[in-house]
């Protein structure tokens, strides 16, 4: 498995998987024309990364300023795949960057949270 | 020196005006593609900032214009194809260059109450009418939390038969406008074709 490094553009998040620091960030907008083309590569990379055993603590940084709803999916997929990775015995962190003032990317972060039970979860106003 | 057209600037002087009075800011009618979406996004997003428009109402305004467009550009049943392509396969490879053009029409802007609109319009098959209407009546009144709940839950399960997204856009902009949010539906607008309206507020 190699690292993932996609750099963002208008309408697509930077998305990174580092395998030394066992960290993902998706970061930006995401309102890809095409969600499944933009994704389904590399969270296909990300879900089997996750649903590997791994050895060090993994964190998942979401700093997403605006996703549209074929965006949420993605999210919530990864969500699912976080959460069976910490019930398989990874230690898995997840933090949920926003705007201080954007309440909406707030209560979609909590709302998101309430997919988890084992995996940890942060929410981080900025 | 002859005239060839009879160009009317009052005609269309007046046809401004009349989007004026309907405090229409941002209109557009005709195909579209996702390159149109990302044009009208961008100058969307710079004139809400020269406004100083509330933080909110802007990520909502424009939250509503992507889901909307997105909609036209997915559904709408009225399309311009070229006649040599065979099949009229939509372009897997670039959605921007599909060949398929969906046509809708857009209207954002402000009523006179102050209150934010994104409005968007397309013909939809009228065998599809009955059960748009029934998927809209499913979420007419309910709350932000409830909006929340069940776009989770769509999520989780999948998107229903016959979506080409993730099934919850509709949700998601009502989620968004706080249920300030309104349909209209005109039947046999054209032959076997009914006119959707959707408008969100905020």
């Amino acid at each position: 498995m190699d690292n993932i490094d996609i750099s963002p553009t208008a309408r697509t998040p930077s998305l990174k998987l580092n395998l030394d620091t066992y960290e993902f960030v998706l970061e930006g907008e995401s309102y890809p024309e095409d969600t499944t083309k933009f994704y389904t590569q590399p969270i296909g990379q990300v879900i089997a990364f996750l649903g590997t055993k791994q050895d060090k603590p993994i964190t998942c940084k979401f700093k997403l300023k605006y996703f549209n709803s074929s965006s949420a999916k993605v999210i919530m997929d990864l969500f699912t795949a976080m959460e069976e990775s910490a019930a398989s015995g990874n230690s898995v962190k997840i933090e949920w960057h926003y705007v201080a003032d954007d309440d909406n990317m707030q209560e979609l972060g909590e709302e998101f949270s309430e997919e988890l039970s084992l995996a940890n979860f942060e929410l981080i106003p900025v | 020196m002859t005239l060839q057209n009879n160009l009317d600037g009052k005609s269309y002087l007046s046809f401004r005006r009349e989007l004026d009075k309907r405090g229409i800011v941002f209109s557009y009618s005709g195909y579209l593609n996702e390159d149109i979406l990302t044009g009208i996004g961008n100058a969307l997003r710079t004139k809400l900032e020269i406004d100083q428009t509330d933080q909110k109402i802007s990520r909502g305004v424009f939250s509503a214009f992507v889901e909307q467009v997105q909609n036209v550009i997915r559904y709408s049943a009225e399309t311009a194809v070229h006649s040599d392509i065979e099949g009229h396969q939509e372009n897997a490879d670039d959605p921007a260059k599909s060949s398929i053009l969906p046509f809708g029409l857009l209207a954002i802007g402000e009523h006179s109450n102050g209150q934010h609109f994104v409005t968007c319009c397309n013909m939809i098959h009228s065998s599809d009418t009955a059960k748009l209407k029934e998927q809209l009546e499913s979420i007419r009144g309910l709350d932000r939390k409830e909006l929340g709940a069940l776009m989770r839950n769509q999520l989780r399960n999948g998107p229903p038969e016959g979506s080409k997204g993730a099934g919850v856009g509709f949700i998601s902009i009502a989620r968004e406008a706080n249920g300030n949010w309104n349909y209209d539906i005109v039947e046999n607008a054209e032959e076997n074709l009914d006119f959707f309206c959707f408008e969100a507020n905020f």
